[in-house]
């Protein structure tokens, strides 16, 4: 709609010029002035043809921001390769003290 | 005017980074230039929007109306509606920004050092398992230290490949879903990009016509300080049109160039054709940057 709506004003902005090079004085001036506010509702049209276009921007920027979101989680599951071996490492531990009290233990 | 450009030769070490890790699992080269690639992409529009910012603010001064001057007569209005451009530039910068960060995300899962964390964590088990080993005197103590060692290796061994499969298969499934997001993003900056040309062209109408209406006399001392001025204003309105055409056709070369790392996963094809054709969009929006600095 708003595209349409830049490419009437700009042709009937284009239609002013021309009828404004062929008057002279007063006449020749206000189809100027006519002519510089078609320009300018045309950069209206323009504009707002750019807001129209947020909703599809939207739906794309979520579906990335979805995308980054994952990649985050796929770099904590990764990670978890390195804490998984942390955590035997961590049972060891507690193993190695479970069989220490159980040898001191058995001196006694 | 602070820029970040990739310059011929950071460019060719790129392409040697590529070439190094063709052996490697994840291409973390092309992931690198891909993401350098689509910022440098990034910091011209940004430019390109500031200058196109400061044209409009000179603009409504050039085309304001002719009555008294109040309150809104230097404001983007006409008959009470706004036709003011910023929003809609910001709007896209932040949007190129996420694709920005997406790349840069996945440049980093790609290029992220696991493997001394599970190599640390299997050295920390080892040195673990040897006292248990020891204790339970299953075994003495150089034996202990032997078993505790070859139980580290095996642990560091089997971990690497599972890393490496989990990295691959998340960049796989990561990049597919969003291929087509990335695609219609692209579609739109560029599409945008051209709309917000004819906004800049129809700037310009409007400057001629006021530029023609207020001139000076031929042969007056003021017509040549006056044209000079409008020439600038030309000049500035030119040289951003081209910037926007340059930019764009290096945002039509991202989303192949996304595709061709993703297929690269799979090694059914190791072409670098697409991403090649960004980096040399990226160098000719660079050099015409790189001219206009000289201009100046």
């Amino acid at each position: 709609m708003s595209h349409e709506l830049v490419e009437k004003t700009t042709g009937l902005a284009s239609r002013v010029n021309n009828l404004a090079v062929k008057q002279s004085g007063i006449s020749s001036r206000q189809l100027l002035i006519q002519q510089d506010k078609l320009i300018k509702l045309a950069m209206v049209a323009i504009v707002q043809d750019l807001e129209c276009e947020k909703p599809a921007y939207k739906k794309a920027i979520d579906g990335l921001n979805k995308a980054i979101t994952a990649v985050n989680e796929a770099d904590k599951n990764i990670s978890k390769v390195g804490d998984a071996i942390k955590r035997v490492k961590q049972a060891i531990d507690l193993i190695t003290k479970v069989v220490e009290i159980a040898a001191a233990s058995a001196c006694i | 005017m602070k820029k970040i450009k990739i310059g011929r030769l950071t460019l060719m070490s790129l392409f040697c980074v590529i070439v190094l890790s063709a052996c490697a699992s994840a291409p973390v080269g092309k992931y690198k230039v891909l993401k350098d690639s689509s910022q440098s992409l990034l910091t011209n529009t940004t430019d390109t929007y500031t200058r196109i910012e400061k044209l409009q603010a000179r603009f409504v001064i050039t085309a304001a109306e002719d009555k008294p001057i109040d309150l809104n007569t230097f404001k983007p209005l006409i008959g009470g509606q706004s036709f003011d451009i910023t929003p809609s530039l910001r709007y896209r910068e932040q949007a190129f920004e996420v694709l920005v960060k997406y790349l840069n995300v996945l440049s980093v899962l790609a290029s992220k050092d696991y493997a001394s964390d599970i190599d640390k964590a299997s050295i920390e088990l080892s040195s673990s398992l040897q006292p248990l080993i020891e204790k339970t005197n299953a075994v003495d103590a150089a034996n202990a230290a032997k078993v505790a060692g070859i139980f580290g290796t095996l642990v560091d061994t089997l971990s690497r490949p599972i890393v490496e499969a989990k990295r691959i298969d998340a960049l796989k499934t990561i990049m597919d879903s969003s291929q087509e997001d990335l695609q219609t993003l692209t579609k739109l900056l560029t599409g945008s990009n051209t709309k917000i040309k004819g906004f800049i062209e129809k700037a310009r109408e409007s400057i001629i016509l006021h530029a023609n209406a207020a001139r000076p006399q031929y042969n007056s001392p003021l017509r040549y300080d006056y044209d000079k001025n409008i020439a600038d204003q030309l000049q500035e309105i030119e040289e951003i049109l081209a910037s926007l055409d340059a930019i764009n056709k290096g945002i039509e070369k991202i989303p192949a160039a996304h595709k061709e790392i993703r297929v690269s996963l799979d090694q059914k094809q190791n072409s670098i054709e697409a991403l090649k054709g960004l980096v040399q969009e990226v160098q000719r929006v660079n050099k015409f940057y790189r001219s206009l600095s000289q201009t100046k």
